[in-house]
């Protein structure tokens, strides 16, 4: 039994902890105290030893109660501009010299300069694999310029920049998830070493008051340092070589005649050898379905005979942009298409021979590609209008 | 000496090793930094090679019914190397107590409160863990199937929401590692999560357990709590592939890569919570058996005034133990697994091969057995 006593001392403690345990969290944050970013723009400066730092910032928008959509005025946006020597000393300085503090939990984008690119980015994206508040599948991109134009111009497209570059890389992701690069797959190559990382590149074009992102092709890396590019038709040789892309369209040409085939679910089967001497040959065949989009001309042909030869031209387009994506990558000496990983994965003991002299085997991989696409439809009519006009 | 006079059912029992086991998912990095991503193979030769270790823990449970850990060792070396091991495995079960203890304050830091001192949350930790040893092993482990199957739950959802971002390729090449890596991490998976099991010993004489029962508990538990181990594991390793041996949490960082439409991301709390409660239930075992031991050695049956004790102890021994996480992994890989192998391995086989020599517990002669069977039942009467 307890004594009244002890009841009442119980009692005593209890009230003294209140206070303690229920005024709230310790961690809480509330939101007009915090500055969600919504992009992180890394830029190169004049002194090496610097690094420009932009954050963007949604504002919250103000509204009256019960009158629909907030009105707001002005700028959707914070731009937070500092220079130091690393990113978590800009962000204290940002932090210091406000009353809210950065959330960098909600980044949807990372965003780094061309210049910063060349120099290299390892020793910039350290915070962002340490830090609990930084997400590792947070997309990166490389900016035609400097990447703070991205976050701090005003855009037709979207006033949120950084949502709008995100939900950009988004939307190619569901073509091939090659063409979005997270933190996490560039590190995961960068970490191969003889394997090139990859990273969207986007620009910023337009008259002052109407500016547009675009993505302008694919960087390729050596290391941690951007050494080279394929622009927007050669990123389709990349992504159809690495396979698993989901839809995209071929242009095909003969003379005046062109056509664009619609091809989806494309896969690639990647063969890969070594001979005893070192000698490596890579097979690419690749698998898909398509269906024409649009055809201008082709009016000396018959039905019969046009679905093969548009499925040839297709074949030999894929073919040959492939090829060439491949030996602008063996001309930088950068394996993109990760075949260093797949002799390392299925001729581990070859590879351990031969791995000190990739830089020497990888200019001369003997590169074979194969296309196979099946027609499966014409869309809603079969011939073109200068086909029907022939046949009159 | 039965000092809690409570018991439990071998099932309980049962689902109480599975758990023990399931907490150490936290503790991925200790192998994967070493054996990358082949770090599931330790995980399965390990779970094979402890067959016999499982084998010795029933056999020393069945053969000594009603005595704890430290009773074994006072029936098998006599009273003063009994107690001289009795302290050392006091000492043992405090610092495992304290390990999980600042374990589980500096995940919930890392994970959920991050302003929080780690010290605030390992008391409130221990005020509750103290609360349920008071009231015996019943309720320290009352929530293990519970538990058990929550976390059976949130691994199997979870391999299945991130099954679009396995690659089957992160496994490979096999084998292809020094094999002194995979010794080392086979030897940290044997000390571990499965050696740390001996500290059940320590729960005897409140299950009863038949020869067969036993075998059947030691072998499903450890079964549950490997399958559980190896399925993280090859998870993270198939999500994560060589970025994995970075990661001080590989689980939580796979987690957090949960990505389904705009609705469902940011799950990674679901693997946070579960851990917390897989480790809090591990701290409160542990915690309840150092209390016993403590209250053992001290020959006394008035265990519930030493909990508070103990576990205010714990809170203390956790701030000292290592000053920061990079130590601990380093110690964790390189010294614990041969301190430990002392307490979970050698001392646990020794004692049963000299019990078996000597022929120990010695059976009561029939005729005094049923003397006290006679008096029991006229004390009833």
């Amino acid at each position: 039994m307890i004594t009244k006593g002890k009841r009442i001392v119980a009692l005593l403690l209890i009230f003294m902890m209140l206070p303690g345990l229920l005024s709230g969290c310790w961690d809480s944050r509330e939101i007009d105290k915090l500055f969600i970013v919504t992009g992180i723009a890394i830029d190169a400066t004049d002194d090496p030893d610097q690094v420009d730092v932009t954050m963007q910032i949604g504002k919250e928008r103000k509204g009256e109660a019960g009158l629909g959509e907030a009105q707001t005025g002005g700028s959707s946006t914070i731009v937070l501009n500092t220079v130091n020597d690393t990113i978590m000393g800009a962000i204290r300085e940002f932090n210091r010299n406000s009353n809210r503090k950065l959330l960098l939990q909600h980044n949807p984008i990372r965003l780094f300069g061309i210049e910063v690119a060349e120099h290299g980015v390892k020793k910039h994206i350290d915070l962002f694999l340490r830090d609990q508040q930084a997400r590792l599948e947070v997309p990166v991109a490389i900016v035609e310029g400097r990447a703070a134009d991205v976050l701090t111009g005003t855009l037709d497209q979207d006033p949120l920049s950084g949502m709008f570059v995100a939900g950009l890389l988004e939307d190619l992701s569901k073509v091939s998830v090659e063409l979005q690069v997270r933190m996490l797959d560039f590190v995961s190559r960068l970490l191969q070493e003889t394997v090139a990382p990859m990273m969207p590149i986007i620009a910023v074009v337009g008259e002052e008051d109407k500016k547009e992102i675009k993505t302008v092709g694919m960087g390729i890396f050596k290391g941690d340092k951007l050494v080279g590019r394929l622009d927007n038709d050669q990123s389709l040789g990349y992504i159809w070589a690495m396979g698993d892309v989901s839809q995209f369209n071929v242009k095909v040409q003969e003379g005046i005649d062109k056509a664009i085939l619609h091809v989806s679910k494309l896969k690639t089967k990647r063969e890969v050898t070594i001979s005893d001497d070192g000698v490596v040959k890579v097979k690419l065949s690749m698998e898909g379905g398509a269906s024409i989009a649009e055809m201008e001309g082709f009016g000396n042909m018959t039905p019969q005979n046009l679905i093969p030869h548009l499925k040839d031209l297709a074949q030999e387009e894929m073919k040959q942009t492939v090829t060439e994506a491949f030996q602008i990558s063996q001309g930088l000496n950068a394996d993109m298409l990760a075949i260093s990983a797949t002799l390392e994965q299925r001729h581990p003991k070859k590879w351990e021979k031969i791995k000190d002299r990739w830089d020497e085997i990888y200019p001369t991989i003997e590169l074979t590609v194969d296309a196979n696409l099946k027609i499966l439809g014409t869309g809603q009519i079969i011939q073109s209008l200068e086909m029907e006009e022939a046949m009159k | 000496m039965k000092i809690d006079q409570s018991q439990i059912s071998s099932t309980r029992f049962m689902y109480t090793i599975a758990f023990f086991l399931q907490s150490s998912a936290l503790l991925t990095a200790f192998l994967s930094s070493i054996t990358e991503h082949d770090s599931w193979i330790p995980v399965l030769i390990g779970g094979v090679l402890c067959i016999p270790l499982i084998l010795v823990y029933r056999s020393l449970m069945v053969n000594f019914p009603e005595n704890t850990l430290l009773g074994m060792l006072d029936t098998v070396y006599g009273p003063v190397v009994g107690k001289i091991l009795g302290v050392g495995y006091v000492w043992f079960f405090l610092t495992l107590s304290a390990l999980n203890l600042t374990d589980l304050g500096d995940f919930t830091k890392i994970t959920v409160l991050t302003e929080t001192p780690s010290m605030i949350l390992a008391i409130f930790c221990v005020l509750v863990v103290v609360w349920a040893v008071r009231h015996g092993v019943k309720v320290v482990t009352r929530y293990s199937a519970l538990f058990t199957i929550t976390e059976f739950f949130i691994v199997f959802i979870s391999t299945l929401l991130l099954f679009d971002k396995i690659d089957l390729k992160n496994f490979l090449p096999m084998f292809q590692l020094e094999p002194i890596k995979y010794i080392h991490s086979t030897h940290i998976i044997a000390t571990i999560p499965i050696g740390e099991l001996v500290v059940l010993l320590m729960l005897t004489p409140s299950v009863k357990l038949s020869r067969k029962t036993a075998t059947k508990c030691w072998f499903l538990g450890v079964g549950m709590g490997m399958i559980t181990l190896l399925v993280v594991l090859m998870r993270d390793i198939a999500v994560l592939g060589n970025t994995m041996r970075m990661f001080a949490l590989p689980g939580l960082v796979t987690m957090r890569l949960i990505h389904l439409g705009e609705s469902l991301s940011r799950v990674e709390i679901l693997f946070a919570v579960a851990l917390m409660m897989l480790l809090f239930f591990k701290v409160a075992v542990l915690c309840y058996v150092s209390t016993i031991a403590i209250a053992q050695m001290f020959k006394t049956k008035k265990y519930k005034n030493l909990a508070l004790i103990v576990g205010i102890f714990v809170v203390y021994y956790g701030t000292i133990l290592y000053p920061n996480n990079v130590e601990h992994v380093v110690i964790s890989q390189e010294m614990m697994p041969f301190f430990w192998g002392i307490f979970e391995i050698v001392i646990p086989i020794l004692t049963l091969v000299i019990a078996k020599i000597r022929k120990l517990p010695k059976k009561q002669p029939e005729k005094q057995k049923q003397k006290q069977e006679v008096q029991h039942a006229w004390d009833g009467s």
